[in-house]
C-alpha cells in the first residue's frame, strides 16, 4: 500500500515520533497501541505524496531520548512548519485511526447517521426560532 | 486532427452552470455537445469513504488543484495573490466538494449603485430572478425553512429543513441571548429521495465528496436528466480555444484528449462555463482576428474585477457534547444580521455568516495548530482531539467589492498538462474587505461566548478557500462596462454566451451558486427563445 516498504529503522523511528506527538496522555502511547503499525501504513499511503519528507523527518530524531525528541519536534514547529505539518498529521493521523483510540476519543467515524423523520420539526417546535419570527422582517427595500 | 463534430450549441464545462445549460437546451430539443476537461467521479470512489479520509483530504481530494495535481486539472498561478482560489475540474465541476448552502442574494444585491452609490447596478433585478430561482430549487429538491425575515415575503423551499442538530441549537441559543437575525440552512441536499438524489445521511463530508449521493452535485443531478434528453457529454476533453471567424463570429472550439490528440467542434453557438477562472482563461486563450485582444474582449474587462468571497471563521468549543461529526455541512443556520451597510460600521456592504460542524478527530488538531506546542503534543493531544464532538463552526462569507486590478491574466510561463498557458491570478483584499473580516471575527467570538464557548479559535483569512470564482466577464447594458449582456450573450461575438460566476456584476455575500444557475437557466432559455434569430458564423460547417 505505501510507496514502499518501511525498512525496520525507519518504522521504529515513526513510531517513536508518534509517541513523542501522541503519548503521555490518558490513552495507551501508539507503541503501546495494538494494531497502530498497520494503521501507519495506510496513513502513509494517504499522504503518499509526501513518504520520503515524513520518513526522513522521523529518522532525523533517532538515538533521540522522549524528551529530546518533544524538542526537537518543537523546533521544526516553530522553523519548518511544512515538514511537522506532515510528520505530525501521518504518524499522530495514524494513531486516530486505530479503532480502540477512535472509540475512546468518541469517534464513531463519518458514519450514516439518518434523521428521523421528525427530528427537524421538534428542535423547532421549541420555539427556538420565535424570538427571530417575533422580530419580523429585516431585509432592506431595493 | 482528432475528431470532428458538429452541433447546434457548445457547452464548455459540466459544473452547475454548464449541466443546467446543457439540460436546458438538450430538453428544448437542441442539439447540444458539452466539453468537460475531467472525469466522472462515483460517490463511492471519494476519500470519504475511507477511515483515513482526513489525510486524504491534505493532498489526493485537496479542493486546491496546485495541491490536488490530478491529471484533469490545471495550475493557478497565486503568487501574487492573498488568496489560493479551489475548484475541482470533474464531470459536475465544483460542486462534488461544494458545501451546497443554497442561499439566494438580496433585493439591495442587484442595486449598489442606485441604492447606495456603490460599483454598478446588476441588469436585472431580485424578482427578475426569483421564478428561475423556483425552478432549479423545485428540480433540485432544495430543503429549508420558508419565511426567512431576511428575504422578501414568497421564499419558500420544496422539501422540509434538514434538522439543525446540537450544532445549530447552540449556536441559534446564542443568536437569540444577542438578538440577532438566524434561519435555519437552506441546503441543495436531499432531504429524502428526491429524483436522481439519495437521502441524505448525514455523513458530515459534504465539502469532500458525499458518499451517500445525496447532496446535488450536478453530476448526480440536471447532468443525468440532460444526458437522457439527448446531450453529449465528452469527458477528458480539455478546451484549448474557442474559434472566431473574420466575422468575428464563434465558430466551434479546439479540444485536446487524453492522449493529446487535437479535436474540433463546430457550432453555431458556443456557450461558456468553466467557471470565474476557467472561462476568462479561455476568453483570453481565443484571440482571433477580429478579436486581437482575446475573444469578447474590446471592453478590456476580460479577466478584470475577480471577486472571491474573502472568509473568516470561528471555531468555538464547549463543554456539551454536540455531536459534531454529525452532518450535513452544508450550513446547519445562517444570519444576515449584519450583510447591509450600516451607517455605524467603518465599511460598506458586509457578510453572510453560518454555521457548520466540526467533523473529525484530526480537523481538531489542525483547528489547534497555531497553539503553542505543549498545548497541544505530548501528553495534551488526546484530549484536544476529542474536543471534535463540541465543536462548532462560524464562517463568514464577505462580500469584496469589484477592483480592476483584481484579475485573471495568462501566466507567460506556466502551462498545464496540454501546454496551454495557465491562468495567473492577481488578487489583494482591500481595506474595506479586511474591515468586514475583522469585524465579522469579533462578532462570531461574540456569539460564541453568547453560547457558552469554553474556547474559541479565530482564523481572520482562509487563504486556501476561495471557492467562489466571480466577477471576471460581467453582465451589463453598457459594452464599454461589460463583456456581456443580462442574458450572458457577449457584445462583442453575439453567438457566444457566458453562463457562471463570471458574469456576476458585484459578488453579494451569499454561497454563489444558487444565483450561478438561475442565471444559467435565464441565458440558456434565452438562447432557446432566440436560436432562429442567433447570427452563425460563416466558419461554421453547418
Ligand atoms: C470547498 C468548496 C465549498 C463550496 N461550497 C459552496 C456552497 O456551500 N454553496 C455555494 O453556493 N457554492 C459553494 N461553492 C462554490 C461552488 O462550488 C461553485 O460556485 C460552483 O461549482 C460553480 O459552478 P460552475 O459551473 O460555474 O463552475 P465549476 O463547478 O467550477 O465547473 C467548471 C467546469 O468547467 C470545466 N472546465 C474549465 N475549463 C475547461 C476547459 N478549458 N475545457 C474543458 N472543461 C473545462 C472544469 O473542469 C469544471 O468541471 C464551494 C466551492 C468549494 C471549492
Amino acid at each position: 500500500m505505501s510507496v514502499r516498504p518501511l525498512s525496520e529503522a525507519e518504522r521504529e523511528a515513526l513510531v517513536a515520533a508518534a509517541d513523542a506527538l501522541c503519548g503521555g496522555g490518558r490513552l495507551s502511547a501508539p507503541s503501546a497501541t495494538p494494531g497502530y503499525e498497520e494503521w501507519l501504513e495506510r496513513a502513509l499511503a494517504a499522504r503518499a505524496d509526501a513518504f520520503e519528507e515524513v520518513v526522513a523527518a522521523a529518522v532525523a530524531l533517532d538515538g533521540l531520548s522522549l524528551e529530546g525528541r518533544r524538542e526537537a519536534l518543537r523546533r521544526m514547529n516553530a522553523d519548518e512548519r511544512p515538514r511537522f505539518h506532515a510528520l505530525s498529521s501521518v504518524v499522530a493521523g495514524a494513531w486516530l485511526l486505530v479503532p480502540e483510540i477512535a472509540a475512546a476519543l468518541g469517534y464513531p467515524g463519518q458514519v450514516a447517521a439518518p434523521a428521523a423523520f421528525d427530528e427537524a420539526a421538534t428542535q423547532l417546535e421549541t420555539g427556538i426560532l420565535d424570538p427571530v419570527i417575533a422580530r419580523g422582517p429585516i431585509y432592506k427595500e431595493a | 486532427m482528432g475528431e470532428r463534430l458538429q452541433t447546434d450549441v457548445l457547452v464548455i464545462g459540466s459544473g452547475p452552470s454548464g449541466a443546467v445549460v446543457t439540460h436546458t437546451l438538450a430538453s428544448a430539443g437542441v442539439d447540444v455537445v458539452c466539453l468537460e476537461q475531467g472525469d466522472w467521479i462515483n460517490p463511492s470512489d471519494f476519500g470519504t469513504n475511507e477511515p483515513e479520509w482526513e489525510l486524504l483530504i491534505q493532498q489526493q481530494w485537496a479542493h486546491d488543484p496546485n495541491v490536488r495535481k490530478a491529471e484533469a486539472d490545471y495550475p493557478v498561478e497565486v503568487s501574487d495573490s492573498d488568496m489560493w482560489p479551489v475548484m475541482l475540474n470533474a464531470v459536475g465541476g465544483t460542486s462534488l466538494f461544494y458545501g451546497a448552502e443554497w442561499v439566494r442574494m438580496l433585493p439591495s444585491d442587484f442595486r449598489l449603485r442606485s441604492c447606495e452609490g456603490i460599483a454598478d447596478d446588476w441588469p436585472i433585478s431580485y424578482a427578475e430572478l426569483k421564478p428561475y430561482h423556483d425552478e432549479i430549487d423545485a428540480f433540485l429538491g432544495v430543503s429549508g425553512v420558508a419565511g426567512d425575515p431576511a428575504y422578501p415575503e414568497g421564499l419558500d423551499y420544496p422539501l422540509p429543513p434538514h434538522p439543525i442538530g446540537k450544532v445549530g441549537m447552540k449556536a441559534a441559543e446564542g443568536m437569540n441571548a444577542l438578538g440577532w437575525h438566524w434561519w435555519p440552512g437552506a441546503n441543495a441536499i436531499a432531504v429524502d429521495r428526491h429524483k436522481t438524489l439519495e437521502r441524505c445521511l448525514r455523513h458530515g463530508v459534504c465539502e469532500w465528496g458525499c458518499p451517500a449521493g445525496a447532496k446535488a452535485s450536478f453530476d448526480l443531478i440536471y447532468l443525468p436528466q440532460a444526458l437522457a434528453a439527448g446531450a453529449k457529454l465528452i469527458t477528458g476533453a480539455r478546451v484549448s480555444r474557442i474559434e472566431s471567424g473574420t466575422d468575428g463570429l464563434a465558430s466551434g472550439a479546439h479540444w485536446i484528449d487524453r492522449e493529446g490528440g487535437e479535436n474540433f467542434v463546430a457550432a453555431k453557438a458556443v456557450v461558456v462555463c468553466a467557471n470565474g477562472i476557467g472561462t476568462p482563461r479561455l476568453l483570453l486563450l481565443s484571440g482571433g482576428p477580429a478579436h486581437p485582444d482575446g475573444l469578447a474582449n474590446s471592453s478590456g474587462l476580460v479577466g478584470r474585477n475577480l471577486m472571491l468571497h474573502p472568509n473568516c471563521t470561528v471555531t468555538g468549543y464547549y463543554e456539551d457534547d454536540l455531536e459534531s461529526w454529525k452532518g450535513p455541512a452544508g450550513e446547519t443556520i445562517h444570519s444576515m444580521e449584519f450583510y447591509e451597510s450600516r451607517p455605524e460600521h467603518s465599511f460598506v456592504r458586509g457578510g453572510k455568516m453560518n454555521v457548520l460542524p466540526t467533523p473529525g478527530p484530526l480537523a481538531a488538531i489542525e483547528a489547534h495548530r497555531d497553539q503553542p506546542f505543549d498545548q497541544l503534543w505530548g501528553p495534551a493531544f488526546a484530549d484536544v482531539a476529542a474536543r471534535h464532538r463540541s465543536g462548532i463552526l462560524w464562517a463568514t462569507n464577505t462580500e469584496d467589492l469589484p477592483d480592476e486590478a483584481n484579475r485573471v491574466t495568462l501566466d507567460p510561463a506556466l502551462t498545464d498538462g496540454d501546454g496551454v498557458p495557465a491562468p495567473k491570478v492577481d488578487y489583494r483584499i482591500g481595506d474595506n474587505t479586511r474591515a468586514i473580516l475583522d469585524f465579522h471575527v469579533a462578532r462570531m467570538t461574540e456569539i460564541h461566548e453568547a453560547s457558552g464557548a469554553t474556547e474559541t479559535i479565530p482564523v481572520g483569512l482562509w487563504v486556501d478557500q476561495p471557492g467562489h470564482l466571480l466577477g471576471t466577464a460581467r453582465m451589463g447594458e453598457d459594452p464599454g462596462r461589460s463583456v456581456v449582456d443580462s442574458y450572458g450573450r457577449a457584445h462583442d461575438v453575439p453567438n457566444l454566451f457566458v453562463a457562471d460566476g463570471s458574469l456576476f456584476v458585484t459578488g453579494g455575500a451569499v454561497n454563489p451558486t444558487a444565483t450561478i444557475t438561475a442565471l444559467a437557466l435565464r441565458v440558456a432559455k434565452h438562447i432557446v427563445a432566440t436560436g432562429a434569430e442567433i447570427p452563425t458564423s460563416t466558419g461554421a460547417a453547418r
